[in-house]
């Protein structure tokens, strides 16, 4: 009996200790619940394109929609963009679109579009493209970071960090 | 008579060390995590003399800030830093950008400072970007340190 107790009181202390790390501490890459951001305003904020024209994401209305926060200085974010252009091509007929934020200097971030061959459009910007990112739940401003809509602009995952061609394809697919 | 397993409980629930380890660790179980810049990249500063500012950065297992991206500036602006005295980092490879220099874990950063003694009170504003071994990197941080001139001789008049 006396075991039984002292097994309890130990997992009891973990749990809270658990539950205290997660509270504190970090959030995971897969950025936690999305309940908090507000899914409409993150698609109906203004956001310049390559060209200088003013673009808004609920344009892709309707569509699988992916939306990768990256910059040209971030080597991460640039492990992935393969990964997208390659299921941009290959999926794209299916309703699936990506477009990329980069939080970066215009220029750069064409010299990088042009030399990769982006197949999806790209907006940029500075302080307007990170209040978008901090609105779209990177309060922490960790790149790259992605949010995935599904066809009716509701949220259906979020993620810090560069992700793999089946990580995405698990979110996705399901959804096309 | 205190029972056995009270007294247990009041071990585990009185001992510090083990809530501070496990609040520490339990992230760490629960897969890749991410802390918040500010948590990742701790600053402190300090005057060591008239003329002269210490800045150090405690950086979190698993993190890492880029010499190349550190810069500083003094508020009031009348106050002028001279050239941060960076130590040398640690090579860090990149597929993208090959070799890059990294601080890891301490740096400390003396800075020459002038103008300091008409004031008793200042701020030190520091520009970091750094990136998350788990494959995050952060957009530039702006950290705000206030620095007093306690301790130090020859206090200059406060400033309005």
């Amino acid at each position: 009996m006396k075991r039984f107790w002292q097994a309890s009181l130990f997992l009891s202390v973990a749990a809270l200790a658990v539950a205290a790390g997660f509270y504190l501490n970090p959030v995971t890459r897969d950025g936690g619940g999305a309940d908090e951001i507000d899914a409409r305003a993150v698609l109906t904020s203004p956001l310049a394109d390559l060209r200088g024209e003013s673009r808004r994401l609920e344009e892709w209305a309707g569509k699988v929609l992916v939306v990768n926060f990256w910059a040209t200085w971030c080597p991460p974010c640039l492990e992935e963009i393969p990964i997208f252009i390659g299921m941009q091509e290959r999926l794209g007929d299916r309703g699936l679109q990506f477009v990329g934020i980069a939080i970066d200097d215009l220029e750069r971030v064409r010299v990088f579009v042009d030399r990769q061959g982006l197949n999806y459009p790209t907006l940029v910007g500075q302080a307007d493209a990170m209040a978008l990112s901090d609105l779209a739940g990177n309060a922490r401003g960790g790149l790259p970071y992605t949010l995935v809509f599904d066809r009716s602009g509701e949220i259906l995952s979020r993620h810090y960090g560069a992700l793999t061609r089946q990580k995405l394809e698990s979110i996705v697919l399901p959804a096309l | 008579m205190q029972r056995p397993h009270s007294r247990y409980c009041a071990i585990l629930l009185t001992n510090p060390w083990i809530l501070f380890w496990a609040v520490l660790v339990s992230p760490a179980l629960a897969g890749d995590t991410l802390l918040e810049p500010e948590q990742a990249f701790v600053i402190s500063a300090r005057l060591v003399s008239d003329t002269q500012l210490e800045v150090a950065y405690r950086i979190a297992p698993g993190y890492y800030l880029y010499r190349d991206k550190l810069d500083f500036r003094i508020e009031p602006a009348s106050m002028r830093l001279g050239e941060p005295r960076l130590p040398p980092g640690r090579w860090h490879e990149d597929e993208f950008f090959g070799r890059s220099e990294i601080y890891r874990e301490r740096l400390t950063v003396r800075i020459p400072l002038h103008g300091a003694e008409d004031y008793d009170r200042f701020r030190l504003v520091a520009v970091s970007q750094g990136c998350a071994d788990v494959g995050v990197c952060f957009l530039p941080i702006e950290q705000s340190v206030r620095i007093t001139r306690g301790g130090l001789p020859g206090l200059g008049a406060p400033q309005p």
